[in-house]
């Protein structure tokens, strides 16, 4: 028995979700039919290529891009009905690191920012500051990628927003700073309840703070579960097989990879341990290893599978 | 969906307060340099005043008139480059990110400049009567020949105001306003000379009409009407006014427009 | 105590920190009735999501191995039942190495007797 990947998530309480979502930029489809749907409170990750459309679908959630079909809720708000709302209650880190006036300086442009969030925490703001080591007479134009990263995190968390939306949050930032950023988003969610939205194409970075994920490639979502969901539901099987093996027929769809030598295949198979050994065994195969994989072999697997019999 | 308390929206009073604040600190440079400009003018004034004394048919006759109003009706056309620095459409995701409604949003900064823009003007025109009195002080003339009449004091500002807003509407909508600027100035020029040269007298007449007719844009910026030879007047500055600052306004509202919907 | 996960480990984070405080509970760096960090500090330390700490603590709670007291925290279960934890954590041991034999074509018993002769040598060398 075989089951195809999961793309539906099941609980109810969605803080963000869209439907039929598409945008096309001239002759490109940047986002088809896309059903995006991020729990209350969860630590969702967006992972894929570039070019996938994650950024492209995140600029639909604030309204800074419209959608030519489909609709796109964040927290009970239709994007399209009342942009301003939705983007008050998002703090919204984005890809590009100019972002920002580039002439202001950062003390002045994080006060620029703070009038325009009512809920602007000014004492966590300064406290992150200290933990980011900003410098708030410099000007924002003369920043590295990695501060004004920095700059760009600060101002989305200082106003304790509801959703967290960051694209690509650790792009930039050097090895320290990516540690010292996981330790204030743990934080952070530690103190604030926050869903997060969180694109990266760096997944081992940000994996442990994460418990949903969702696979994009090529403007479409090749699945969407929870954490425990795909690393539990995922294996890769060694099985030493006989001369002339015929392979499992019954396991055809739910095989992401295949790779074989000789007497040895290693496959990797979507579905209940048990029964997937079971069907090897009737098919006349041995398996010595069960191993479940890591996220990132497991995002890999699913964003490129690899099904072709090596002759 | 459980109902969860949104944070809100910022109060629009707070959001055009802060938007003077950041056009000012925006334009911080060009207020220096505004102000170094007038300065020197004022060097440069005095000198002379002081250099024609005893030299009667030398004396300077400094004061305001229709003319002044270039300088400002320039800076008022390219002040909307420096409100939005940095921020081509490409290129303004920040000022869209933030939690108000796009279109007045835009207005909102366009407006905060302009005020900036009037400053300039009360500032320029203060500046000119001040140095007029201390130049007609220090050669003992008895202050500006031709008596201005009360208009010509409002025209600085509603030029300058239409300039703005063309300006404005240029930057806001293109992403290459000097390429559109010189487009049009240049398909402008070669169009009239066209005209000319085929000996269309009505179409050229119309065309030269749209900067040197009745309500051309000449009329508006300075109250007159260079094809008639008529000197300045209230009415015709008044009638071009009403068209040129209608005409800036309907194409700054569909420059807001369309980039309020993408 | 200490808590560390290990991120190549393929085990999910909730069960290494599980392991993790049993371990301490066996080797004895966690005393019954001591207290253990608070969620925060523990997803701050770890740089984890804290209800992924959350979720480890009501496992453990559930199994009676800590207790919660309310306003104060997580506190390890003084228990009678430590020798079913030694017990838990060597058949984890156990099964971890079964199937690493199994990966490698060897036998159960042919496990177990290497394990004898291993554990030998083992006791030789230290007691020397």
């Amino acid at each position: 028995m075989t089951s195809p990947l999961p793309t539906q998530l099941l609980d109810s309480d969605l803080a963000v979700v869209t439907r039929g979502l598409t945008k096309r930029y001239g002759e490109l489809t940047a986002v088809r039919d896309l059903a995006l749907q991020v729990p209350a409170g969860a630590v969702y990750l967006l992972v894929g290529p570039n070019g996938a459309g994650k950024s492209t679908t995140i600029k639909v959630l604030l309204d800074l891009v419209r959608a030519d079909a489909g609709t796109a809720e964040v927290l009970g708000v239709n994007v399209r009905d009342d942009g301003p709302t939705v983007r008050a209650n998002i703090g919204y880190v984005p890809e590009r690191t100019d972002w920002g006036y580039g002439w202001m300086r950062v003390g002045r442009l994080l006060e620029h920012h703070a009038r325009y969030f009512p809920t602007w925490d000014a004492e966590y703001a300064g406290r992150l500051a200290r933990i980011f080591e900003l410098r708030p007479e410099r000007r924002m134009g003369k920043l590295s990628k990695g501060q004004a990263r920095r700059v760009h995190l600060l101002m989305a968390l200082a106003h304790r927003p509801p959703l967290l939306v960051l694209d690509e949050p650790t792009d930039g930032l050097d090895p320290l700073m990516r540690d010292e950023t996981r330790g204030v988003l743990a934080e952070h969610l530690s103190e604030t309840p926050t869903t997060v939205l969180m694109s990266t194409h760096h997944v081992e970075e940000v994996e442990r703070l994460a418990d949903h994920i969702g696979v994009m490639r090529g403007g479409e979502l090749r699945a969407q579960m929870t954490i425990a969901e795909l690393q539990g539901g995922l294996r890769r099987y060694r099985v030493d097989v006989p001369d002339g093996w015929q392979g499992v027929p019954t396991l055809n769809g739910a095989v992401l990879r295949r790779i074989a030598a000789a007497r040895e295949v290693q496959w990797t198979v979507w579905g209940a341990e048990a029964d997937i050994s079971m069907q090897f065994s009737r098919a006349g195969a041995t398996v010595r290893d069960v191993a479940p994989l890591s996220l990132l072999d497991a995002t890999l697997a699913l964003l490129n599978p690899k099904v072709e019999d090596r002759a | 969906m459980t109902t969860i308390a949104l944070h809100p929206a910022p109060r629009w009073k707070t959001v055009a307060k802060e938007q003077i604040s950041a056009v000012g600190v925006a334009l911080r440079t060009e207020s220096i340099l505004f102000l170094c400009a007038l300065g020197l003018i004022a060097v440069l004034a005095i000198i002379n005043a002081v250099r024609a004394i005893g030299h009667v048919h030398n004396q300077s006759d400094f004061g305001f008139g229709p003319a002044g109003t270039i300088p400002i009706t320039l800076v008022g056309f390219v002040l909307p480059f420096s409100v939005w620095r940095s921020e081509d459409p490409a290129r303004r995701s920040y000022h869209w990110a933030m939690p108000a409604a796009r279109a007045p949003h835009t207005l909102t900064k366009t407006a905060a400049g302009w005020l900036w823009l009037m400053a300039a003007v009360v500032t320029y025109l203060v500046f000119i009567v001040v140095l007029g009195q201390v130049v007609a002080h220090i050669d003992g003339y008895g202050g500006p020949q031709h008596h201005v009449p009360a208009w010509q004091w409002v025209l600085p500002f509603t030029s300058a105001t239409i300039a703005y807003l063309l300006g404005s509407t240029t930057v806001i909508a293109s992403d290459h306003p000097w390429r559109w600027i010189m487009g049009v100035i240049v398909a402008y020029a070669v169009t009239l000379m066209v005209f000319n040269e085929l000996g269309w007298d009505g179409a050229t007449r119309a065309w030269d009409g749209i900067v040197n007719g009745y309500h051309g844009l000449r009329a508006a910026i300075f109250g007159d009407v260079r094809v008639r030879h008529e000197g300045a007047s209230a009415a015709r500055w008044i009638s071009a006014t009403a068209i040129w600052g209608a005409l800036g306004a309907l194409m700054l509202a569909g420059a807001l427009l369309r980039r309020g919907d993408e | 105590m200490l808590i560390t996960i290990d991120p190549t480990d393929v085990r999910p984070i909730y069960v290494q920190i599980m392991d993790e405080v049993r371990r301490a509970l066996v080797l004895g760096t966690l005393a019954p009735e001591e207290p253990l960090p608070s969620v925060r500090q523990l997803a701050v330390e770890l740089r984890v999501n804290p209800n992924t700490v959350a979720q480890a603590y009501r496992e453990l709670e559930r199994e009676g191995v800590v207790h919660v007291r309310r306003g104060q925290g997580t506190y390890a279960t003084k228990t009678r039942r430590n020798g079913t934890e030694r017990r838990t954590l060597a058949r984890a041991v156990a099964t971890r190495a079964l199937r690493e034999a199994h990966r490698n074509g060897l036998s159960a018993d042919e496990l177990i007797e290497a394990i004898r002769a291993a554990a030998h040598h083992h006791h030789d060398e230290v007691s020397s």
